[in-house]
């Protein structure tokens, strides 16, 4: 086997933890894949030289790295773009899926809005599954701060999305 | 009220029964605490709703990266080598050239990513054709529908429907637009490959 085999056979079955990290890292769709595939080529470039260990927590700390290297000055302001499946809704239940892409754009704003490190905290634990002690691995700091960062960020989001809500049924 | 650590230590179900019991009859007559909990567990599940799924076309895309890193980096390994078993490789070389191929060289991933992708597609949406010209091999997939530019791939002309060209290791694509939007993937420089493309009638 190859060594470009043996890497996408252990790294590819993570692709929606690191896809689902680099989203909420960037705010675009292209950039966000253009950082996964920086991701993995950097740590295809480092595969030798891992030695077991959780592939997924020691690629998300490379697409961590990466991100906060090369895409922190991207972090949009007000320009985000719509998210690719919003407002393109099926023929069945319109509006309800036309209201869900509404929440969901609600919801990237919001997060964009979060601190940095709850929104880093919540990508770890809500969307790229890691447990609280791993991010706290990765964070360098105690898993009780990761709990505190991921639950103030957790009640941010919902009182942001109960916000927009109102002001849409007002 | 109760500290964020407790709300959290209940929320992640780490507190024993009995002090488990004691929040539950806390948040019966606290609202603020019962809105923390609340909160806490409508954002979590705003999050993870959150989750997507990586498209395969990002997936195929993966696979040409690291493909292509392989193979530029298996190229610098043989130009180390040169240098100090160069003439071996030379009378190597010799041996293999005068001798018939025995195996078929396997096509380079990104070759097959195209073919896979194409084979993925319906018919009428996406052809593919593997080509000879001259001692070039040459995959042209068809398609009805433009196709994306990648990554580090550029224009060689002004203008939207300009063909675009992109090399990866030792693939290269070309891509024209029209009159029927053709991608073209070799192992072939960009200047052979597009010499190729005029035999064909496509450039």
């Amino acid at each position: 086997m190859t060594s470009h085999r043996a890497f996408l056979d252990a790294t590819l079955p993570h692709l929606d933890a690191i896809h689902n990290l680099a989203r909420r890292m960037t705010s675009d769709v292209g950039l966000a894949e253009d950082l996964v595939q920086e991701t993995y080529l950097r740590a295809f470039r480092g595969f030798a030289r891992h030695r077991g260990g959780d592939v997924r927590s020691w690629l998300v700390a490379i697409c961590l790295n990466t991100a906060r290297s090369q895409w922190r000055r991207a972090r949009p302001a007000e320009d985000l773009r719509p998210e690719p499946d919003a407002g393109r809704p099926g023929p069945d239940d319109v509006a309800e899926q036309a209201l869900a892409g509404v929440d969901r754009a609600a919801l990237v704003r919001g997060l964009w809005q979060l601190p940095e490190v709850q929104r880093i905290s919540i990508a770890l634990v809500d969307l790229a599954g890691l447990s609280a002690q791993e991010a706290a691995e990765l964070l360098s700091c105690p898993r009780g701060t990761v709990l505190a960062r991921v639950h103030r960020g957790r009640r941010a989001l919902a009182r942001l999305l109960a916000r927009e809500r109102a002001a849409r049924d007002a | 009220m109760l500290d964020d650590a407790t709300i959290i230590a209940y929320l992640e179900g780490e507190l024993d029964a009995r002090a488990a019991a004691a929040v539950d009859d806390h948040l019966l007559d606290c609202d603020d605490c019962w809105a923390a909990v609340k909160e806490d567990r409508e954002g979590r599940q705003l999050a993870e709703g959150m989750r997507e799924t990586a498209s395969p076309r990002l997936r195929d895309r993966l696979r040409m990266a690291v493909e292509a890193a392989d193979g530029r980096r298996a190229a610098r390994r043989r130009r180390r080598v040169l240098p100090l078993g160069g003439a071996i490789v030379v009378v190597a070389t010799g041996l293999l050239l005068s001798r018939p191929a025995t195996e078929p060289r396997r096509d380079p991933e990104a070759i097959d990513a195209v073919v896979r992708l194409a084979r993925a597609q319906s018919p009428a949406a996406m052809t593919v054709t593997r080509y000879r010209v001259r001692d070039i091999q040459v995959v042209v997939a068809r398609s009805d529908r433009p196709f994306a530019m990648p990554g580090g791939a550029r224009p060689t002309g002004p203008g939207a429907d300009a063909p675009w060209v992109a090399s990866r290791g030792e693939v290269t694509l070309l891509c024209f637009s029209r009159p029927r939007p053709a991608l073209l993937v070799s192992t072939a420089s960009p200047r052979a490959l597009t010499d190729a493309a005029r035999s064909l009638g496509l450039a």
